[in-house]
């Protein structure tokens, strides 16, 4: 509750702000339009703030499920998500997606409460020290002692989340701190936190940009490979006039998916265990391989030792600690990819088309040996097909968001992205569970498009609660349930590394995917065998939340696919 | 082989946790370790013994703690040059 006092001169009643309150005033400064949380004990204070203040809180329904939200959320506009949990279970169970974050280098500030100081360290009820369990997934966490040092660490929270690298922080808030009575705050004082510190910024190593350009003049094979550093330092305008000014072929990662558009011909599509034959093999082949803002993933680069092995490689990551740490680069450079992208538009002539024209053809040649296919079986639904079906019916357009898994995959192999901030997935850390909360973060985000979520049967079942909060928002999104039944990429792994021996990955029962979302409230569908595509496309001519289950082959698998510890050449399912 | 390293790090609670944290996740073990705030107070200087198996791993390391919001510099020092602070190290422990 507010805090009352008595003014000692007038005897008047007045009401004070508290820590809470500050805190969502701190909130507001900092251009906070929602928050995604679950109330509990320790945040009781903070919870009475935001109802007096009537702050859009988007009430999840588990805590894991608030920090996916905010994930989708960050990850579809470039802005810092927020997240309010309870100490002890609550902060917990937002762990998994403080991991999530820190993996994909997300902006997150996710506040979790904690008992009030007196009981730290005393086993209180609900208390766990949450500050140790995030320190490895966090880029830093604090825990606020006193009241009046809120605004501070709160201005420094924001600022360490999005800068350099984005990356997830926390803000442990003892309940008493919560509803502490700060010194007297006036609007204006709190002004003075407005102003963020300046962040030192990188700059560019002309010495060795320089050098990157000798090496690039001379190669004959050149190969830009652009990962998700490009989305986050907006310089996607300066990456696609670059590679086209230079005709230098581009390869993706799952993260930076959209980086270019699927149309464009200098595009080569994903690289890495399940990306496309060219990108794969243009790795290989090329002689000068430029890395902008990719930190070389062991699902990217599936055999660091035989990586791009004809190939001089620059490395240009604004996270030095990157540079050198799984590929031995000759040249790295720390800086931000739209500083040095800008620094190459500038500094480099246009040189002649034809001084690599052999090898765009070889790529070209290699994207026609081999492109994308899968083969269409009679009495089957093929999820290939339903995720290219959706991309029509979308106009490739719409913000995409999945969970862990083969269809994953097959949605980075299939859907056409041709925007930055259009997939919505989870990379590093592959959080199954992922897709759903992080789909109602991305529409809220982004109502104005259409948001369509690719989920496997297992994956929905791990944060199926969430589809109550689609039901109280009224969201607009579409949730496909590819159905194959069993727990797909492990069993291909088992398929393909364990002799078919299929342990704990065929489900025996599953509930009625249709009845389970009508129990939320929400309209659903299985797609018939027959005119599935006019069915689909009825779905998404209506303005309104659908779950849509396609049951898919059992034992589809996902080609191509590199085996761990293969080289990027040494593709399987390729004839 | 024997490395020391120097770190100047903020002074405050949970530091050094953060910072042994990053030790521990790549199997590194502490052998002796010296700290002392500065004059000010306002930062502690730190000197760690550790043994690191690559050599190429030094550079990494270095960059991945540097790197942290609270850590203010972080040098490698030849372990000749710190005998003398080992030496310290050991003459306060025969004291207990």
């Amino acid at each position: 509750m507010l805090a009352r006092r008595e003014a000692k001169e007038t005897g008047e009643v007045q009401e004070l702000s508290t820590g809470s309150d500050v805190l969502l005033e701190m909130l507001k400064q900092q251009n906070v339009e929602l928050i995604f949380g679950y109330p509990g004990g320790a945040v009781l204070p903070l919870y009475d703030a935001v109802y007096r203040q009537s702050f859009n809180n988007i009430l999840v329904r588990h805590e894991q499920g608030a920090v996916h939200a905010a994930e989708g959320y960050a990850k579809a506009t470039g802005k810092t998500g927020v997240v309010f949990v309870t100490s002890g279970p609550g902060a917990t169970n937002a762990v998994t997606g403080i991991a999530d974050a820190m993996l994909d280098s997300i902006p997150l500030v996710v506040f979790t409460g904690q008992v009030g100081c007196d009981a730290i360290g005393k086993d209180a009820f609900q208390e766990v020290d949450i500050l140790s369990m995030t320190a490895p997934i966090t880029k830093q966490n604090y825990q606020v002692h006193d009241v009046n040092s809120l605004p501070a660490t709160i201005v420094e929270a924001f600022t360490v989340a999005i800068s350099g690298r984005p990356g997830p922080v926390v803000i442990d808030l003892p309940k008493d701190v919560a509803s502490g009575l700060p010194d007297d705050f006036e609007s204006k004082q709190l002004n003075v936190w407005k102003k963020q510190p300046v962040q030192q910024k990188r700059v560019v190593d002309e010495g060795m940009m320089l050098k990157i350009r000798e090496a690039l003049f001379k190669a004959k094979k050149p190969l830009i490979l652009a990962g998700g550093g490009v989305i986050a330092a907006n310089a996607i305008p300066e990456l696609r006039r670059f590679a086209h000014r230079f005709d230098l072929p581009v390869v993706s990662t799952l993260i930076s998916l959209g980086v270019m558009p699927d149309t464009d011909s200098l595009f080569l599509g994903m690289g890495g265990m399940h990306g496309s034959y060219q990108a794969n093999m243009a790795f290989y082949e090329c002689d000068f391989l430029l890395n902008i803002g990719s930190r070389f993933d062991d699902r990217l680069a599936t055999n660091a030792s035989k990586f791009a092995p004809h190939a001089c490689v620059a490395h240009i990551d604004i996270d030095d600690s990157e540079l050198g740490k799984v590929i031995t680069t000759e040249f790295s450079v720390a800086a931000d990819a739209r500083d040095a992208l800008q620094w190459l538009l500038t500094n480099t002539e246009k040189r002649p088309k034809e001084e690599h024209n052999m090898w765009l053809q070889q790529l070209n040649d290699w994207e026609k040996l081999h492109p994308k296919h899968y083969e269409e079986e009679m009495g089957s639904i093929k999820p290939q097909a339903v995720i290219e079906e959706v991309g029509k019916l979308t106009n490739n357009d719409a913000t995409i968001v999945t969970d862990v898994g083969q269809h994953q995959m097959w949605v980075a192999q299939h859907y056409p992205f041709k925007r930055p901030h259009q997939i919505i997935t989870s990379g590093g850390l592959g959080t199954m569970g992922f897709g759903l909360p992080a789909a109602i973060g991305a529409k809220l985000a982004v109502p104005e498009k259409e948001v369509v979520l690719f989920v496997g049967d297992g994956g929905i079942q791990m944060t199926v609660e969430e589809l109550d909060v689609i039901r109280e928002y009224d969201l607009n999104i579409k949730i496909v349930i590819l159905n194959n039944k069993t727990l797909g990429m492990v069993r291909q792994w088992q398929d393909l590394f364990y002799e078919k021996r299929r342990s704990q990955t065929i489900f025996n029962g599953q509930p009625d995917f249709i009845k389970l979302a009508q129990a939320y409230g929400i309209k659903s569908l299985k797609l018939p065998l027959l005119h599935w595509r006019e069915t689909l496309a009825d779905v998404f001519a209506k303005k309104e939340s659908a779950v849509v289950e396609a049951d898919i082959p059992a034992f589809e698998q996902v080609y191509p696919m590199i085996a761990p510890g293969q080289p990027n050449q040494a593709m399987m399912g390729v004839d | 082989m024997h490395e020391i390293l120097i770190c100047k790090m903020k002074n405050k609670v949970g530091v050094l946790n953060r910072f042994t944290g990053l030790l521990t996740r790549r199997n590194i073990n502490i052998e002796s370790a010296s700290i002392n705030s500065t004059p000010d107070n306002k930062a502690v200087v730190a000197k760690f013994k550790i043994r690191i198996a690559e050599s190429h791993e030094r550079e990494h390391l270095k960059r991945v703690i540097s790197k942290q919001i609270d850590v203010l510099s972080a040098e490698w020092c030849d372990p000749e040059k710190n005998k003398e602070s080992d030496h310290t190290l050991l003459s306060d422990i025969e004291k207990y």
